[in-house]
Order: structure tokens, then C-alpha cells, then sequence
């Protein structure tokens, strides 16, 4: 069959001929679920080399489980989503640990000098918001990406965060006004100074 | 009123332009997920060597097994016949026979006992 006709096929639908070894499966499963999941895991995780590593063990546990695939429990991007968030989890408390043995012997930042956000924040937009999103903390970095980035819906996101779906619009709101915090110093700089001045 | 914070929809535009400003996986990281994906794929149904007991039905054994019984249940057959046709009474036998020349004749009394070879002391007194 060819890859066009496979495009139709739900997820599912081609994770069952990958485990009966069709490599035409194999072929659109990758190609359907690497961008969206890459995607998601360089927001969160602001590093493209550690996203893509996460994103690539995600598939191999994928692979691993497709010949027990149960048709019709999960849907196959939740499942993906929740296993590279708690492999994105694993990875931020990791180098939180490093960062922590580091801070005690950086120097303290002097007065005047721009902090680490402004210092990140350059006059391109992309890099502006994804340095904010740095700054949000972890939950919540996660729920915005995936429900403003990555177009998911709340109960979507409440399974791969495994928390209610209150806890979701909870999170995703209070990210939205920390984002907005985090980059109103920056109007000019985004480019929407002549925006927020009107009435 | 000019609120501190960007607007919501100032926000949510440029939330709406990082949407669309997805990164794309490198050719080369793609290259690396489609050969891991390759890697751990299952073979397929028709290539894999299975063993036989996992490739033939059930219905398939039992008729297999059925079938291996063959030459001992027709020995077991003909030996329980050739006792039938020993101890059966001969009326049982004759009643067949009995019903075709009730057919043929279209009377009960049909059967007549007639000597062909007669024996050797009657041939002898009579001549």
C-alpha cells in the first residue's frame, strides 16, 4: 500500500500493521508522530538536542508495546504525549539537581546588569515567548504548550498530565497571566508597543 | 487603561504564530527514528519461521489425529462384524433375502428346497 493511502489511517489503525511488520506503517507512524511530539518536547524542554533524544526513546517504548496494543483503551498521541512528559519530567528535575550544585558557586548578579530573562529575550519573537515559557514553572509550562502550542483539549491534557481536568484549566490560566507578566517588559521588543497603547 | 501585562490577545496571537512556527525534525533526525523504528519492528506474519504446533489449527490436529486412527478402527470394525455374523440368528440374515423374492414371485410361499447335488446313497438306490 502506499504511503499516501496510509495517511488516512488513524493512529491506531497503522500502530496494528506495525506490529504485523509493515514498514510502510512504520514509515508514516514516524514521520506523523515525530513532528508534533519534537515540537511539544522543545518547548517544554528548550534544548533540541535533549528534546530529540526524549522523543526518540518515547517511539522506542511505543515500538516496543504496539504488539500488546490494545485497540479502543488509549489513543496513541496521549500515550505518546504522557510518556515523553514524564521522560521531559525526569530530565528537568535532573538538571535541576546539576543547577543547584552549580548556583552555590555562581557569582551574585550586580545591580544594573539585565536579569536572565531580559538576557535570553532577543528582538525575535519565537525566542522571546520561549524564554518566558523557561520561566514558567514546570506543571504549567507543560499544560500551556500542549493546550496553546500543541492545540490539545483539556481532557487530552488531563490524561498525560494525569491530574483533573479543573487542574488543567487551572494551570493553563495561570500560565497564560505568567506568560503575560513575563513579557510585558518586552512590548517593544515584540513588536506590539504601538498595540498596548491603544485605549 | 494600559494594563501592565500584554493583552490577552496580544498573547494569544503570538501564541498563535509559535503554532505555526512548529520546528521540523532534521532529515537526519528522522533517518535515526525511522532506522530505531525498523529495529524493533516485529517480522512479518508470512516471513517468520513458526513452529508447526503454533501454525495449525485445532480443528486441523484433531482431524489429523482423527485420521491416524484409520487402519486400527477398520481391524477393530471387521473383527466385531465377524462376530455379528457368527452369533446372529439366521432369520436376521434371511429376512433380506426373504423380502426380494416376496418381490419378485408377489407370494409368501416362494422358497422350495431343491436338492441339486442329491447324495451318493440315494443316487446309488435309485439309480
Amino acid at each position: 500500500m502506499p504511503l499516501d493511502d496510509l495517511s488516512d489511517l488513524p493512529d491506531e489503525a497503522l500502530l496494528l500493521r506495525y506490529a504485523q511488520g509493515d514498514r510502510m506503517a512504520a514509515r508514516a507512524l514516524v514521520l506523523r508522530l515525530s513532528p508534533r511530539l519534537l515540537s511539544y518536547v522543545s518547548r517544554v524542554l528548550q534544548d533540541r538536542s535533549e528534546a530529540e533524544d526524549v522523543v526518540q526513546e518515547a517511539l522506542l517504548r511505543l515500538w516496543r508495546i504496539a504488539p500488546d496494543w490494545r485497540p479502543g483503551e488509549a489513543q496513541v498521541t496521549t500515550w505518546l504525549y504522557r510518556v515523553a512528559t514524564n521522560l521531559v519530567t525526569d530530565r528537568q528535575r535532573a538538571r535541576q539537581r546539576r543547577r543547584t550544585g552549580a548556583l552555590d558557586e555562581a557569582p551574585e548578579p550586580t545591580d544594573g546588569q539585565p536579569g536572565p530573562l531580559a538576557r535570553l529575550i532577543e528582538a525575535d519573537r519565537m525566542a522571546a515567548l520561549d524564554a518566558a515559557l523557561a520561566c514558567l514553572p514546570e506543571r504549567q509550562r507543560q499544560a500551556v504548550v500542549l493546550r496553546h502550542l500543541e492545540g490539545l483539549t483539556n481532557p487530552e491534557i488531563a490524561t498525560i498530565l494525569e491530574i483533573g481536568v479543573e487542574a488543567v484549566e487551572s494551570l493553563t490560566a495561570r500560565g497564560k497571566r505568567a506568560l503575560a507578566a513575563a513579557l510585558s517588559g518586552q512590548r517593544a521588543e515584540l513588536g506590539y508597543e504601538d498595540e498596548e497603547a491603544l485605549p | 487603561m494600559t494594563h501592565p501585562d500584554l493583552r490577552e490577545s496580544v498573547l494569544d496571537q503570538l501564541l498563535a504564530e509559535a503554532r505555526s512556527k512548529a520546528p521540523d525534525p532534521s532529515p537526519a533526525f528522522l533517518g535515526r527514528a525511522l532506522e530505531a523504528a525498523y529495529a524493533a519492528q516485529p517480522a512479518p506474519a508470512s516471513a517468520a519461521v513458526r513452529p508447526v504446533s503454533d501454525v495449525v489449527s485445532p480443528a486441523l490436529r484433531l482431524r489429523r489425529w482423527l485420521s491416524q486412527l484409520g487402519a486400527p478402527a477398520g481391524l477393530v470394525t471387521a473383527v466385531l462384524a465377524g462376530f455379528w455374523i457368527g452369533f446372529a440368528q439366521p432369520t436376521a440374515l434371511l429376512a433380506p433375502v426373504t423380502s426380494v423374492g416376496e418381490a419378485v414371485a408377489g407370494s409368501e410361499d416362494v422358497f422350495e428346497m431343491v436338492d441339486l447335488i442329491p447324495s451318493f446313497d440315494g443316487w446309488l438306490s435309485e439309480g
